[in-house]
């Protein structure tokens, strides 16, 4: 790794050059198309932290999520976790690893089966694992539903009796029941509502600090990422084009695209001085290849080099890099 | 200049349900002036765009739905009229964009002819005007190279480039009200940036109100110049953007501000929650829908409801028994709670 | 404690569940007539030795080709057989072997279906199969196997059964395909369950109602085409009573003994649309989509009509 912040902090993850390409229809063609979903992705995610990662629809970040809990197959790279390479485990031993790595899924409507009670989706885990027997499962399960704010009797409520807000607690409970160390959150909150989600952001907070979990926090609102993350990685196009800790990424946005982006995002404040939204390009489709810089069709700066060359990241302060030849 | 171009009075919106008539909207009053834009906030289910849908009379009145109280439009009660004149005000008078913009258009006609069919449907004009001017609508709403994009087909273009499309759609009788239905919430921010700053442009270059239905407070604070809160199917504040923000007056649109992560405000700080989830429409509570949740509430929320009324010193309505005593709480409160946002207000003013 | 509770309250939402599932079955008018009309058959069926006032293969010589009287309800055929009791037997005979080789088929193909939308490979393996049995007639495929295998009671329900499992294998395929694709499906990967945990616990249950709506369906078809193959003489063997053969015995004495071939006819009939209208009826109840179609519509004339306004009557 190129940067490689600082040798205090443990490295939980490890993500190495990772590469994960798609077949996809072409839109008016019949010809099938290569997607590439991910593509040279590097990052290490320490123990204990939170790390977010954002971008638009379409940037790769779920894809990546769904590929480090080999949910997708990669293509090429390597994930260690622990220093183990989970990419060259067979799914036999895999089923050891998934116990310390869940996820919590963007959908609360559709990630619990409509057929069986709550507490039964709880204890399924532990089903799964061998873990306990059924009275110690559904003790277990009696006692997250505490942790995540509701009460024993939604032990026996359906899916289809809760709110989304109560569901999203669900699927965070089904995903630490088995007290895994880390959590990939695809998107946890952004079907919720606004005092929902702040709800379940200061659950998720309050869950990290009890259960010493780490968070991979997937999300495109930049606000609630900027809110819980510890560092930040952005995506662009199945790339990450920048990468540094929150307080420095949102001070000093280094990569034309984060600049963009930030500046998108409105300000809850009508006093702020309005701007004049000039940006008109848009993501390009991902079946298009592009040469050099990926974001050189809409960025404003770029020169004959960056539709040539493909940027090297470039160091912006030691936890802070942005990949663009003019950083 | 502020002539009102349309104004709800008591509008109540029931759907029938197989035990009883639910009121999704109980009592909506608000009023758009010309050239204005007006903000509609509020969690999913409150009533916001049952509203926007009751303006047009969306819903079918002999199966699901019943409307009472006043929609006035240009000094007409749009509740009043037969179908047929209704469906003259549609499209005409005022339109409406909606959220997902690939289901709103008709995947089997280039768009272009889309938009020449609502021209004339209303509009005497012939069928090489409406295309000249098709043309020049979608050059309007930002399309690039607007001569080939006519005859393409609405999955031909990004979700961006739809909207635009039913923006231009919106405009072709050049209607005096548009009701953008959560007009970006299917689309990324770098897109919704393109799609607020091109409405807040029409609304200028036009003169053309807007009715914005949307539940991010963001773009809210960016484009609209009034804002209408709304819990439960009714209204509980409105006010002047400016002041909404600066002194938000009923708990729940207190709440609102404090429970979003801010970009600008400081790091770290957690967010401000109250607890408890959303009643449902037929497990009201007693007296104030808010009381369940409200962390002012006293005797009198419990047992009988407030009106929107004037709060003493502000423009705003406020649909709180305690307004007047918030008023004072919340300046001490909110001054630790939202400090780093307080200080921006504070500073922007100045300068 | 704890476990009581659970199931008590699983109980009441079981009851709750079943109210209103009874409340729909009992505007359900199809479903009545077919429940009604299958209880009835299966009466029948259960009791054909008892309700028969002779026994099917008692050959009374003197009274040959009887028409319908007090003695012998329905009348007699050609070799003084009471034609009542054959009816009776004979959809006895047909409900078994309908019921067999459905439950048959249902079970096969819900395998088939199942490990096919699981498994690309398999996938592409026994769908291609599937396609290749499907591409046959029903009859005369049917036919074809019952050649190969001999005429018995016991091969006609297992021909039966092959003849259908294409069908159940691709209703339960393309529902199970819908299924998998569903989040909680994949967040049980995420869990770490096996796929045969997954395929059976969480994939299976959503592919019932179309199994059930299916089978049904199949139950029927194996009625029909028993019947056939009895008539045509590849059924049923000769002296064992069944619909078919009655039917194929009857048409020879058509314009002197009309009852020989109206009565299994009427029974045949019934029993079929019994079978039919229970699926149908099924169909509706558990199936919610057909039910809720004609609303969807209404709403997307409505919101296309919006914008597009005038053009109502052109654009849908």
């Amino acid at each position: 790794m190129l940067f490689n912040p600082s040798n205090r902090r443990k490295p939980l993850l490890q993500v190495e050059n990772l590469h994960k390409s798609y077949w996809s229809k072409a839109k008016n063609s019949f010809k099938k198309a290569r997607v590439r979903a991910i593509r040279d992705v590097s990052f290490t995610i320490f123990a204990g932290e939170t790390y977010g990662l954002v971008g638009e629809s379409g940037c790769g970040k779920s894809t990546l999520g769904k590929t480090l809990l080999r949910l997708t197959e990669q293509d090429s790279g390597s994930i260690l976790y622990e220093g183990n390479d989970l990419a060259k485990l067979s799914s036999k031993q895999l089923r050891h690893y998934r116990k310390e790595l869940q996820m919590v899924f963007q959908d609360p409507y559709s990630s619990l089966n409509p057929r069986i009670v709550v507490g039964e989706a709880l204890e399924e885990p532990l089903h799964v694992h061998r873990i306990g027997t059924p009275q110690e499962r559904t003790e277990r399960a009696m006692d997250m539903l505490a942790a995540v704010g509701l009460k024993r009797e939604h032990y026996y409520s359906l899916p289809h009796q809760l709110s989304g807000g109560q569901r999203q607690r669900i699927g965070l409970a089904r995903a630490l029941i088995v007290h895994p160390k880390l959590v990939v959150c695809d998107e946890p909150v952004s079907a919720l509502d606004v005092i929902i989600q702040a709800q379940i952001i200061q659950l998720l907070k309050r869950l990290q600090h009890d259960m010493n979990l780490t968070y991979l926090f997937i999300s495109h609102d930049i606000s609630v990422v900027r809110h819980i993350s510890d560092r930040i990685g952005v995506m662009y196009l199945g790339r990450l084009v920048e990468e540094g800790d929150t307080e420095s990424l949102f001070q000093q946005p280094t990569h034309p695209y984060t600049k963009l982006l930030l500046s998108a995002v409105p300000v809850p404040d009508p006093f702020a001085v309005k701007k004049e939204w000039q940006q008109e390009g848009e993501l390009p489709s991902p079946l298009e290849k592009i040469a050099g810089c990926s974001f050189h069709t809409r960025c404003p700066y770029a020169t004959e080099r960056c539709r040539l060359e493909e940027p090297e990241p470039k160091r912006v302060n030691e936890e802070h890099w942005a990949a663009c030849h003019y950083a | 200049m502020t002539k009102p171009i349309l104004e709800i009075k008591e509008l109540k919106t029931s759907f029938k349900a197989y035990n009883g008539l639910l009121p999704a909207v109980d009592g909506v009053s608000l009023t758009v002036n010309e050239g204005e834009i007006v903000g509609v906030v509020g969690e999913s289910g409150c009533g916001k765009s049952v509203t926007a849908q009751s303006i047009l009379r969306l819903f079918d009145e002999r199966k699901e739905v019943k409307y009472e109280g006043e929609i006035s439009y240009g000094g007409v009660n749009l509740l009043s009229l037969k179908a047929k004149q209704m469906s003259s005000i549609r499209g005409n008078d005022i339109s409406m964009i909606f959220q997902d913009p690939l289901t709103s258009l008709n995947p089997v006609y280039p768009i272009g002819e889309q938009i020449v069919e609502a021209m004339l449907a209303h509009q005497r004009i012939s069928k090489k005007q409406a295309m000249q001017r098709a043309i020049e609508l979608l050059q309007l709403t930002g399309i690039p190279s607007p001569q080939e994009r006519y005859h393409q087909y609405p999955h031909q273009l990004s979700g961006g480039m739809r909207q635009r499309v039913m923006i231009a759609i919106a405009l072709a009788c050049r209607p005096k009200l548009l009701i953008a239905d959560e007009p970006t919430t299917a689309l990324d921010v770098t897109i919704q940036a393109q799609i607020m700053s091109l409405l807040a442009r029409l609304n200028k270059q036009l003169n053309m109100s807007i009715l914005l239905i949307t539940h991010d407070l963001g773009i809210v604070a960016e484009t609209c110049h009034k804002v209408v809160v709304m819990y439960l199917g009714q209204v509980v504040e409105t006010a002047s953007v400016q002041e909404l923000f600066q002194s938000p007056r009923h708990p729940y649109t207190q709440a609102l501000l404090q429970a979003m992560p801010r970009i600008d405000s400081e790091r770290g700080k957690p967010l401000t929650v109250i607890e408890g989830s959303l009643p449902t429409l037929n497990q009201l509570p007693q007296g104030c829908r808010f009381v369940s949740r409200c962390s002012y509430a006293t005797e009198k929320c419990h047992s009988a409801s407030p009106i929107l009324k004037p709060v003493e010193g502000v423009q705003a309505l406020v649909r709180c028994w305690n307004a007047d005593l918030i008023k004072i709480e919340s300046r001490s409160q909110g001054q630790q709670a939202r400090s780093g946002g307080e200080d921006h207000v504070i500073q922007s003013v100045q300068s | 404690m704890v476990k009581r509770q659970q199931a008590e309250a699983i109980n009441l939402y079981k009851l709750a569940r079943r109210e209103q599932l009874l409340q729909q079955a009992f505007t359900n008018t199809r479903l009545l007539w077919g429940s009604l009309l299958a209880i009835l058959l299966l009466v029948v069926a259960l009791f054909a030795p008892w309700l028969s006032t002779y026994k099917p293969l008692e050959v009374d010589i003197v009274n040959r080709l009887a028409g319908p009287s007090t003695q012998h309800l329905f009348g007699t055929d050609n070799f003084g057989r009471d034609v009542f009791s054959r009816v009776l037997h004979g959809l006895r005979n047909s409900v078994q072997v309908g019921f067999i080789a459905s439950l048959l088929a249902s079970a096969i193909g819900l395998v088939v279906g199942l490990y096919a939308a699981m498994y690309r490979w398999l996938d592409q393996l026994l769908m291609r199969i599937m396609d290749a049995l499907f591409a046959f007639p029903a009859i005369l495929l049917a036919i074809a196997i019952m050649a190969a295998l001999g005429a018995s009671m016991l091969n006609l329900m297992m021909c039966l059964a092959i003849v259908f499992i294409p069908s159940v294998a691709r209703i339960v395929r393309s529902s199970a395909v819908v299924a998998k694709q569903q989040a909680y499906i994949e967040a049980q990967r995420a869990i770490g369950s096996s796929d045969t945990r997954m395929i059976w616990q969480h994939i299976m249950p959503n592919t019932l109602p179309a199994l059930i709506v299916q089978g049904s369906f199949v139950f029927a078809e194996s009625i029909i085409v028993e019947a056939a193959l009895s008539f045509l003489g590849a059924g049923i063997p000769a002296p064992t009573p069944s619909l078919g053969n009655q039917l194929s015995e009857g048409k020879m004495f058509i314009f002197q003994s009309w009852w020989m071939t109206l009565f299994p006819g009427i029974a045949l009939i019934v029993a079929v649309l019994a079978v039919y209208l229970l699926g149908d009826g099924f169909r509706d109840l558990l199936d919610p989509h057909t039910a809720k179609k004609g609303h969807a519509k209404a709403l997307y004339k409505r919101l296309s009509g919006l914008n597009q306004a005038g053009k109502e009557g052109t654009a849908s």
